[in-house]
């Protein structure tokens, strides 16, 4: 996994979970472990966007279960071209 | 015979992937169906009917398809209501669907056949319904049952003079719960007395307001919330131009109805501290304004003269003061409008701060004033009907091409709720809101289109051989505007109703 994106996303997630960012585990489940629900997600691909200029469509999330497999669909979408 | 059953069906649109859109939460049912459904008698005779209603937007699969094929002993009528233009393509196709399974009567009616001439597609099998239902609606069942639609209703007068007091039947706890609150349409007044060239409303509803008398409304209150409604929305164009509106707003605030409501009211509105005032004790909260533009200029050349942007922040004053959300409706892409220009406007309005803010391109909708210029003009460059929802480019912009005139679409939304987003301190219901929008305009996927989670279900090339079998079309041509019958030219010729008045002079 590309570090500094695995980084800039545990920031972004801390802000949004409003949890230090050594408390979020990479395997842990988004919605019962880090009580990610409808709201938060959105507000999550929301900063993601501003932080990425990328866009996380919900029909393309629904395979987001953990932190890292955010991270990786991240890694994924920085391969394409980007909003900006 | 056993029985006449009627499918009324608001027809959903096809997206630019070719999907039929439709969403696994709504945001309300669509007044038309229920008022419709609410119109239709029990009996017609000896016979029975049996009304069924579907609202395509929020239906997540295709069992309704069953009603439209002949069932022998039954007697269908299939009714596509409500059809505006973007949704006349899909109107066409469930006809065709429904021609095509054995159903001998059909009819299409709503804005479009109502303000667009429709007869190259007549005598086809289909029928086309072009005044009011109060108008014409007996009529088609009792032709349905005894055999035969005529190919046109109410060629010669679009307007009813008065309207019938209709109680509405609320949808059942299943159809409601097919929404993402509990929420009814009502529609207690029709008419607007202004003239704004881009408007389809004076050519559907007539500048003549008028309404049903006030008992009816209430009773259609009184049902929904027995039925389980929690919010209703009064989506008449002008609340406040309702001559009864304090009547009905008292007698909702004697009954202790406690049914939160949303309306929409003209920019006056802002003259009329009073009735802002009424409307929060009455537990409105949300009012829909459409103050379009910033620019004085351009409200004046397309017609809407009444509207003042001096005045808009007064409207959010009166609004918050009274507890009710300000909604602010925008149109980007009018003709002088450059990228500056709108950028500007969401300047704007981040200093003013409405709650929620809505914002289309503007559409020279088929049937309206503005339409018929821009045709006479050649400025129409989009030839399929499904894309004129006011989020596409449709006609040459003077100086917005298509990419960036639907780029700053989106970007409208971004940056507002961007904006209210970083501000916070928002509501819970609006904080909700806010993401949403900001979400979904960042997809590029209009947060007004009509619900919540698209889902795909099935596309358009599942119907369009049944629209090339049964019209012999690819695409409906674009259409004239209907012409008014001298009847309904005369009727809003007459018009002269200025509620205000007093109240206009003083501050104007």
């Amino acid at each position: 996994m590309n570090a500094n994106i695995q980084q800039r996303v545990l920031k972004v997630a801390s802000e949004v979970l409003e949890r230090k960012e050594d408390e979020i585990q990479l395997d842990a489940p988004l919605r019962d472990e880090l009580q990610l629900d409808s709201l938060k997600q959105m507000t999550l691909f929301i900063a993601l966007e501003d932080e990425f200029q990328h866009t996380i469509p919900p029909e393309e999330a629904e395979g987001l279960v953990t932190v890292r497999d955010v991270i990786e669909f991240i890694q994924r979408k920085m391969q394409e071209p980007s909003l900006a | 015979m056993t029985q006449l059953r009627v499918v009324l069906i608001k027809p959903s649109k096809y997206s630019m992937d070719g999907s039929v859109e439709r969403f696994k939460k709504g945001y309300m049912p669509n007044a038309t169906l229920w008022y419709i459904a609410s119109l239709t008698p029990e009996r017609i005779g000896d016979v029975p009917v049996v009304v069924h209603t579907v609202d395509e937007y929020v239906w997540q699969n295709l069992d309704y398809l069953n009603l439209l094929q002949h069932d022998p002993g039954v007697v269908t009528l299939v009714a596509l209501v409500g059809v505006q233009s973007h949704q006349f393509h899909r109107a066409l196709d469930l006809t065709a669907y429904a021609l095509h399974h054995g159903i001998r009567h059909c009819v299409i009616g709503g804005p479009h056949p109502m303000t667009c001439d429709t007869s190259s597609l007549q005598g086809k099998g289909v029928s086309f319904a072009l005044a009011e239902a109060e108008l014409i609606w007996e009529r088609i069942l009792e032709d349905a049952l005894a055999g035969e639609l005529k190919p046109v209703y109410g060629d010669n007068q679009r307007w009813a003079k008065q309207l019938p007091g209709v109680v509405i039947n609320p949808p059942n706890s299943t159809d409601l719960a097919r929404y993402g609150a509990p929420v009814l349409g009502l529609y207690p007044v029709r008419g607007c007395p202004y003239k704004c060239n881009f408007c389809s409303v004076i050519k559907i509803s007539g500048r003549q307001v008028r309404s049903p008398d006030i008992d009816s409304t209430i009773e259609s209150l009184r049902r929904a919330k027995r039925g389980g409604v929690k919010i209703i929305k009064f989506v008449s164009d002008n609340f406040n131009k309702f001559p009864q509106v304090r009547e009905l707003l008292h007698a909702m605030i004697d009954e202790g109805l406690d049914l939160p409501f949303y309306c929409q009211c003209d920019t006056q509105i802002a003259k009329d501290p009073e009735l802002v005032e009424l409307l929060g004790r009455a537990n409105c909260y949300e009012m829909f304004v459409g103050v379009e533009s910033f620019n004085r200029k351009t409200l004046k050349s397309v017609g809407k003269n009444h509207n003042y942007p001096e005045h808009y922040a007064k409207i959010i004053q009166l609004c918050n003061e009274a507890g009710i959300r300000p909604h602010f409706s925008n149109i980007i892409g009018f003709p002088d409008d450059d990228e500056g220009e709108i950028r500007h406007h969401i300047e704007i309005l981040k200093t003013l701060r409405p709650r929620i803010a809505s914002f289309y391109i503007l559409t020279p909708i088929p049937g309206t004033e503005q339409y018929d210029e821009f045709r006479t003009d050649g400025l129409i460059i989009e030839n399929n009907l499904d894309r004129f929802d006011g989020s596409c480019y449709t006609w040459a912009h003077p100086h917005l091409p298509r990419e960036q005139l639907e780029n700053l679409l989106y970007h409208s939304y971004v940056n507002y709720y961007g904006f209210l987003l970083k501000e916070g301190n928002l509501p819970d219901d609006d904080l909700r809101f806010a993401v949403f929008c900001r979400y979904t305009a960042g997809l590029r996927r209009h947060p007004m289109a009509g619900g919540y989670e698209r889902i795909r279900v099935d596309t358009l090339t599942d119907y369009s051989h049944l629209r090339r079998m049964i019209f012999d079309i690819d695409l409906a041509p674009l259409p004239d505007s209907l012409r008014l019958s001298a009847r309904d030219e005369e009727a809003n010729r007459r018009v002269d109703w200025r509620p205000n008045k007093h109240v206009e002079h003083a501050l104007t």
